[in-house]
């Protein structure tokens, strides 16, 4: 491992922060609307110079309400996922854990059904049904942690090993009541979330949660990084970390805790995005090193910049319709994670 | 296989069909229908033979059916194989398009042994479709985005028996994707300002429930259709392809082109750019 300097660190997270920025101004640029770059870049700086002032122009309003929000959506996904994704293959010693690993989607998908099929029954304003959906994803995303984090402890610490099992075999036990309701419950309308569950990022949010997601980003991220340097000496063996002075329960747990957070709050708002957890960490690990210093935070901004992209392919790609993203990060994950495969083994 | 006639126990494996036998005036020889057949109501009382993909063949072999009937776009090739190797015959229809539910109304009244009535039935429906053209035919269509799920959103694509039904009542969808149920972007959406968002009412007030919901969403407000609440809502029976969804054109027609039912139109000049009166076509 290279020694690190904040001037290496700044460097390489600058130069993605750059190809998130040139990805984010295709993406505003690309869809049913042409806007020219000259327009975009004027209106941006005159919003951001007038705090949120309206662009009168015919597509202003497209670009504001529902291209821009959708991305600053995707890099929240993304960047969420792929630190999930990197904190869960550290944690778990395991380079197939993903956010999902351990059966927080689930748990959301479970908790986001049972809402709709409450929500007709309560009466509430259209402002609160409206937050209704996400907040019991969330709400189930967290039931599901308590209980995997209780199904994973041996002699009052998290254990790997049994976590990892808990989580699967919480999953499928999930997974199968999921079936069931969408099975049994006839009378009402769950054809949609079939939809739902294939994750996807046109889920018009009331401005008031991209707030509570950024700062759920923020807590969860920070947390997950005070422990960057002891996941470092996680990588030589469980024991070996002890031995060097690792307080390993307490690492376990915040980064438990912190990436089943992330991945509930992503969840909780596109359904469940395949792969970009999974395979962002690895592709970072290739070219920036196994340093979870360097490794989280280029995650972050690698999982944005996959996000991003794969949701503006899949919402340009067949006009008028378009592909779910979690359709399209499926479509180059799997190859990509091949390649990747087949490169280390030879 | 051939189908003993006269048919006398009728299995139906999709709501469509159940309500086309009950339409028939055939319900004495309906023996079972699934989970989801509940028009007319007297439907849900009939056994139960489980959902339209995974039937119970245990349960239909045991009714004894001289016929069962499924249409391709619920019921699986499977069930029918499955049915075939048990010895019991299935009778398949698959319309595309308004006329060809009436068509395929009156074949099954003649399948099942009742010509008189099926020809009778698909009279009626004929007439009324067509007192339906003289009334809106010549008038300018209403383009209007049919939403069948807001989260994310999916309309219907143009070769969809719904789009057909879209038409017969005076209006075009502005989704034009071959695809039967396109997720759509709602930025294209908001690009081609549909006049009226069409919603297929399933329970009354999770629908009116709905559309206050999506007022308040930002995106949504965006469309013209949304901030004047230009929705019109009809009866749910435009998503079966069975006759009561003549009722639902007919529904739809009369809240899309109001002028056209006034029964003796006023005299002075009526305005080509009728403002839609929001309220008549809220769902309250």
């Amino acid at each position: 491992m290279r020694p690190l300097t904040i001037e290496r660190l700044f460097l390489q997270c600058a130069a993605l922060a750059g190809i998130l920025f040139v990805v984010v101004i295709i993406a505003l640029k690309a869809g049913a609307v042409e806007v020219s770059l000259f327009a975009l870049g004027r209106d941006l700086i005159r919003v951001i110079v007038h705090h949120g002032g309206e662009i009168k122009s015919d597509y202003g309003l497209i670009v504001m309400n529902i291209r821009l929000p959708r991305i600053l959506l995707g890099i929240f996904v993304g960047a969420s996922l792929a630190v999930a994704g990197t904190g869960f293959q550290a944690l778990l010693r395991n380079p197939l854990a993903d956010p999902y690993v351990l059966g927080v989607s689930n748990g959301a998908a479970l908790g986001a059904i049972l809402a709709l099929l409450v929500s007709p029954h309560l009466a509430l304003s259209p402002a609160v049904a409206d937050l209704l959906t996400p907040l019991g994803a969330f709400l189930g995303a967290a039931a599901t942690i308590a209980a995997v984090y209780f199904l994973g402890r041996r002699e009052g610490q998290i254990d790997s090993t049994t976590l990892l099992l808990g989580g699967v075999i919480t999953g499928s036990f999930l997974a199968a009541i999921i079936m069931f309701l969408m099975t049994s419950e006839t009378g009402s309308n769950l054809r949609g979330m079939a939809y739902w569950l294939m994750g996807n990022l046109s889920t018009s949010l009331q401005p008031s949660v991209y707030w509570i997601l950024w700062l759920g980003f923020l807590l969860g991220a920070g947390a997950i990084y005070t422990t960057a340097s002891d996941l470092n000496l996680l990588l030589s063996g469980e024991k070996e970390a002890m031995h060097l002075g690792v307080d390993l329960p307490r690492v376990r747990l915040v980064v438990y805790i912190a990436a089943s957070l992330l991945t509930g709050l992503a969840v909780s708002v596109s359904g469940s995005i395949g792969y970009v957890g999974l395979l962002v960490p690895h592709v970072m690990r290739q070219i920036f090193g196994s340093d979870h210093r360097v490794l989280l935070p280029t995650a972050a901004f690698g999982g944005a910049i996959a996000v991003v992209i794969a949701d503006t392919i899949g919402r340009t790609v067949v006009p008028p319709a378009e592909l779910p993203v979690g359709a399209m990060t499926a479509l180059a994950g799997a190859p990509l994670f091949i390649y990747l495969l087949r490169r280390r083994m030879a | 296989m051939r189908i003993p006639q006269p048919v006398m126990r009728i299995v139906s494996l999709a709501p469509s069909l159940t309500e086309t036998i009950y339409a028939l005036g055939l319900q004495d020889r309906l023996v079972g229908d699934t989970d989801y057949c509940d028009y007319p109501p007297e439907a849900q009382k009939k056994q139960k033979v489980g959902g339209a993909i995974n039937p119970s063949l245990e349960e239909i072999a045991h009714l004894r059916p001289d016929v069962v009937l499924v249409t391709r776009h619920l019921n699986t090739l499977d069930t029918v194989h499955s049915l075939d190797a048990l010895g019991i015959p299935s009778y398949a229809t698959d319309p595309r398009s308004v006329d060809e539910i009436v068509a395929s109304a009156k074949r099954l009244g003649d399948v099942l042994g009742a010509p008189e009535a099926a020809a009778a039935l698909a009279e009626d429906l004929q007439r009324r479709l067509e007192v339906l053209r003289q009334k809106i035919g010549a008038l300018p269509p209403r383009r209007v985005l049919f939403v069948v799920w807001t989260d994310p959103l999916i309309s219907i694509g143009k070769d969809t028996f719904i789009a057909d039904a879209l038409r017969r009542a005076g209006a075009v969808s502005i989704i034009d994707s071959k695809q039967d149920w396109p997720q759509v972007n709602l930025e294209e959406v908001a690009h081609l300002q549909p006049e009226v968002l069409v919603f297929a009412d399933s329970h009354g007030e999770t629908t009116a429930q709905h559309l206050d919901v999506l007022a308040t969403r930002p995106a949504w407000r965006i469309l013209n259709a949304v901030r004047d609440r230009n929705f019109a809502v009809i009866s749910e029976a435009v998503n079966r392809p069975a006759p009561r969804i003549v009722t639902a054109i007919e529904e739809l027609a009369e809240k899309l082109h109001p002028e056209a039912f006034v029964e003796r139109p006023a005299s002075d000049k009526v305005s080509g750019n009728t403002v839609l009166d929001a309220k008549c076509l809220c769902a309250r």
